[in-house]
């Protein structure tokens, strides 16, 4: 491997919440380098098109300004890009290594692969900002080509500029469906639905009351009211109170089947029932996590500080849980304030004010969750439907495991296979959890983390 | 589907993919390219069932092909003139 790079901080992810943190950093005097699975910073709510591209009226919407603005500073910060490159695990660095003046905090040693090959980043201070992933919830047919998560089907719209297919249909439990219907009806898509498992009145009372109840968050419920107005006009079909029960088809989605019996056909399906936090690396490197809440997955625990329990290493963003674009803003503003201090370095900005609009924000953002929650709306899952899509782990396999004694997540691992492929369990691991609790193993603590945390040739490591 | 103006993407280029010459715009995801061209079978799963992109941000590995030779999440990846896409590999 070549030799490591040396900065004060390294930041993972150049999503709201890294942008953010290299801003008040950089800002501070401190070197920071940011490092990214995508080419360009943004993170996924910003997910840029290539360089080459030049897309007039990208991302115009109001959600985006402000967003937009962090991209910019960003670029003219000093903070250094390292995109294209994946984190693989973070290591407290060799004793004699670390440096005297590191605030009690200890080096760390960030192994990545990226095009090139593997390279090792060395920090005084880490700060994860891992955003977060569409849950993945399995039912019949979900592993068709076609059928795609709604947040990976909006990276297509936004990013790549295409629609991969047709007609198109959403069915879930997440408001996020509205945003995205609108960006595909305005791209010239054909949309076959808008299906929400919930009903009418769960989704709109919820609204209602948030209006009211929520002041700062107003302007967002509003701008979704609003989408749904305009979706309905347009002649898109938005129904609520149907949960989707599974996908027809042979070598691709062909329709998609509804509790109500209701057959839709369509050629691309994105599924949405929220999102759970990536804190692998997090775990990966010994310390806290909690329950993320509705949806599942877990949390990195921090303090309000943004600390994890491992010193010199923080969690913001979406990582910490999901609340949305704004939040991970504030929170990564906030984070880097603490570690600009932990430095000993004036940050910039005024954090108390951060503080109070982040807990303005995170009160919205519990509201959306509520309204979102999937957890009645799981499609059933008979024996022979994957659970695990990365090594074909059928339901029935791992209920035969479970039968069998398998009591714990790594016991049904080890019997099925199911949490080895290439994801590293992300996507599997929530509804083993659901399996195992339904047969009363609860409070499982989850598939223990490994190195390493992205896939990597193996000769990348040891060249 | 590529939405708006040709003008808007990268250069045009070509690439092989599966032994055809595959007309895309610079910089374009393999993953994208790939579906555009109609191909909606990526990788064989352990059981034989065919996958294509799914979450479309490198965490899911349902678009791995081997790409000059290694195997590639193509979702991550930006095409670049003269490429060779081998799917099923």
């Amino acid at each position: 491997m070549a030799e490591a790079h040396e900065m004060d901080v390294a930041i993972v992810g150049g999503g709201p919440a890294g942008l953010n943190a290299a801003l008040v950093l950089a800002g501070a005097g401190a070197s920071v380098s940011v490092i990214d699975e995508q080419a360009r910073p943004g993170g996924q709510i910003l997910r840029q098109p290539p360089t080459g591209f030049a897309v007039t009226d990208w991302l115009t919407g109001r959600p985006y300004t402000g967003l937009k603005r962090d991209l910019a500073a960003f670029e003219d910060s000093g903070a250094t890009w390292r995109g294209g490159r994946s984190v693989l695990s973070i290591q407290r660095a060799p004793e004699g290594a670390r440096r005297e003046d590191s605030g009690g905090a200890g080096a760390f040693d960030l192994v990545t692969a990226g095009g090139e090959g593997a390279a090792t980043y060395r920090a005084r201070h880490v700060l994860v900002a891992g955003g977060c992933q569409d849950l993945a919830v399995p039912f019949p047919g979900w592993t068709l080509p076609g059928a795609m998560t709604v947040g990976g089907l909006q990276a297509f719209v936004k990013s790549q500029r295409i629609v991969p297919g047709g007609p198109v249909l959403l069915a879930g439990t997440h408001p996020l469906m509205l945003v995205l219907a609108e960006q595909l009806l305005e791209a010239g898509a054909r949309i076959a639905g808008v299906v929400f498992a919930q009903g009418r009145a769960r989704f709109a009372g919820r609204l209602g009351r948030g209006l009211l109840g929520a002041a700062s968050g107003a302007g967002n419920l509003l701008a979704g009211a609003e989408a749904m107005a305009r979706l309905v006009r347009s002649g898109v079909d938005v129904r609520f109170g149907d949960p989707l029960t599974g996908l027809l088809g042979r070598d691709r989605v062909e329709a998609a089947r509804f509790a109500s019996g209701e057959v839709v056909p369509c050629g691309l399906v994105g599924t949405g029932y929220g999102f759970v936090p990536q804190a692998e690396l997090v775990r990966q490197a010994g310390a806290n996590v909690r329950p993320a809440g509705r949806a599942g997955g877990w949390a990195a625990a921090v303090d309000s500080g943004f600390r994890t329990s491992v010193p010199g290493l923080y969690a913001a963003g979406e990582t910490v849980g999901v609340a949305g674009a704004e939040a991970a803003r504030l929170r990564g503003r906030i984070a880097g304030g603490v570690i600009a201090d932990a430095l000993g370095r004036r940050p910039v900005g005024d954090m108390a004010k951060a503080r109070s609009d982040l807990a303005k924000v995170e009160r919205f953002a519990d509201l959306l969750d509520r309204i979102a929650d999937p957890r009645p709306y799981f499609p059933a899952l008979p024996a022979e439907t994957f659970a695990c899509r990365c090594e074909d782990v059928s339901a029935g396999e791992i209920e035969n495991a479970i039968a069998a004694g398998a009591g714990t997540a790594d016991a049904v691992k080890l019997r099925t296979r199911c949490g080895m492929g290439v994801c590293q369990g992300r996507n599997c691991e929530p509804t083993l959890l659901r399996l195992l609790a339904a047969e009363g193993c609860k409070d499982d603590p989850g598939f223990g983390a490994r190195f390493p945390a992205r896939p990597v040739r193996i000769g990348d490591l040891i060249d | 589907m590529r939405i708006g103006q040709e003008e808007e993407r990268g250069p045009r280029i070509s690439l092989v993919v599966d032994g055809r010459d595959v007309a895309c715009h610079a910089g374009e995801s393999i993953a994208a390219v790939l579906l555009e061209a109609g191909v909606t079978h990526f990788r064989t799963s352990r059981t034989g069932t065919p996958r294509a992109p799914w979450c479309n941000m490198g965490t899911c590995g349902e678009c791995y092909v081997r790409i000059d030779g290694r195997r590639r999440r193509a979702c991550l990846v930006a095409a670049q003139r003269g490429m060779e896409v081998v799917t099923d590999g």
